[in-house]
């Protein structure tokens, strides 16, 4: 993934086939894992912190709920589309919000499915029938790229 | 980033922003982000200059104090802000929450 281009308004990336590929399955397969809310205090309590609580649960389900609908918009539209040999990935600066929020869901929600481990770069431990934990590691370490490659001029070369 | 640190305690730490004037007696709260393993160095530094408009220097600073120090303060305000800005950091999917200042 390399980016080609950017403006004010947004920034062209450059994909290789396979790069395009994950990326379509990632915003595809959304969401991967249930939503993960964490608690909205850790010593606070009492029936305004219940409340609290309560509002931040519902708030983040409407957020999967719209973008698991932006995915499906985008999957639909040309901001990504084949070019000769590489894929052309077009985002504006609002899109690239959403693609992180939803990349870093899937990254988050992937990680508590594997047990949260401390070493993410070591191959999971196998306890399903299928294997899903090589399922969730994959797509947590594929989230990771795209954010860090959507992130990239901001941090600057790697 | 690192090993999550489990809080013992409330930071007693100064606060980059105080909104309250002197005699207002709302409680107040601080918002605080937690480490956690996951959550890439640059995305988090991102996530602060676009929830709080920081610059990517004061960004950068907090997140190192997250990765550093296992939390750091992000800011001091009322129940309403707090709660909002709880919201926004959670729907990034970083680890905040809102404890009473005291």
């Amino acid at each position: 993934m390399r980016l080609r281009r950017q403006t004010a308004k947004g920034r062209e990336y450059e994909l290789s086939p396979q790069e395009a590929r994950y990326l379509r399955l990632l915003i595809g397969e959304f969401p991967i894992t249930p939503g993960v809310t964490p608690p909205i205090s850790r010593i606070d309590s009492g029936h305004a912190v219940e409340e609290r609580q309560r509002l931040l649960d519902e708030a983040l389900a409407e957020q999967r709920l719209e973008l698991k609908r932006r995915a499906t918009l985008w999957l639909a539209g040309e901001q990504l589309k084949f070019e000769g040999e590489h894929w052309r990935l077009k985002v504006n600066l609002e899109e690239r919000e959403w693609l992180l929020k939803l990349l870093n869901h899937s990254r988050l929600g992937c990680w508590h499915a594997l047990g949260k481990p401390e070493d993410m770069e070591q191959p999971p431990q196998i306890h399903s029938a299928y294997g899903k934990e090589l399922v969730y590691h994959t797509f947590m370490q594929l989230a990771g790229y795209f954010e860090a490659e959507l992130l990239r001029e901001e941090d600057g070369p790697a | 980033m690192p090993k999550t640190l489990e809080p013992e305690t409330l930071p007693g730490t100064s606060t980059e922003q105080e909104t309250r004037s002197k005699g207002e007696l709302a409680p107040s709260y601080y918002v605080i982000c937690w480490n956690d393993p996951v959550n890439l160095m640059v995305y988090v530094t991102h996530v602060f200059m676009k929830v709080f408009g920081w610059n990517r220097e004061k960004a950068q600073k907090h997140m190192l104090e997250v990765h550093e120090q296992g939390k750091s303060v992000l800011i001091r305000e009322g129940a309403e802000k707090a709660e909002h800005y709880v919201h926004q950091l959670q729907e990034y999917q970083l680890h905040a929450t809102m404890e009473p200042a005291g």
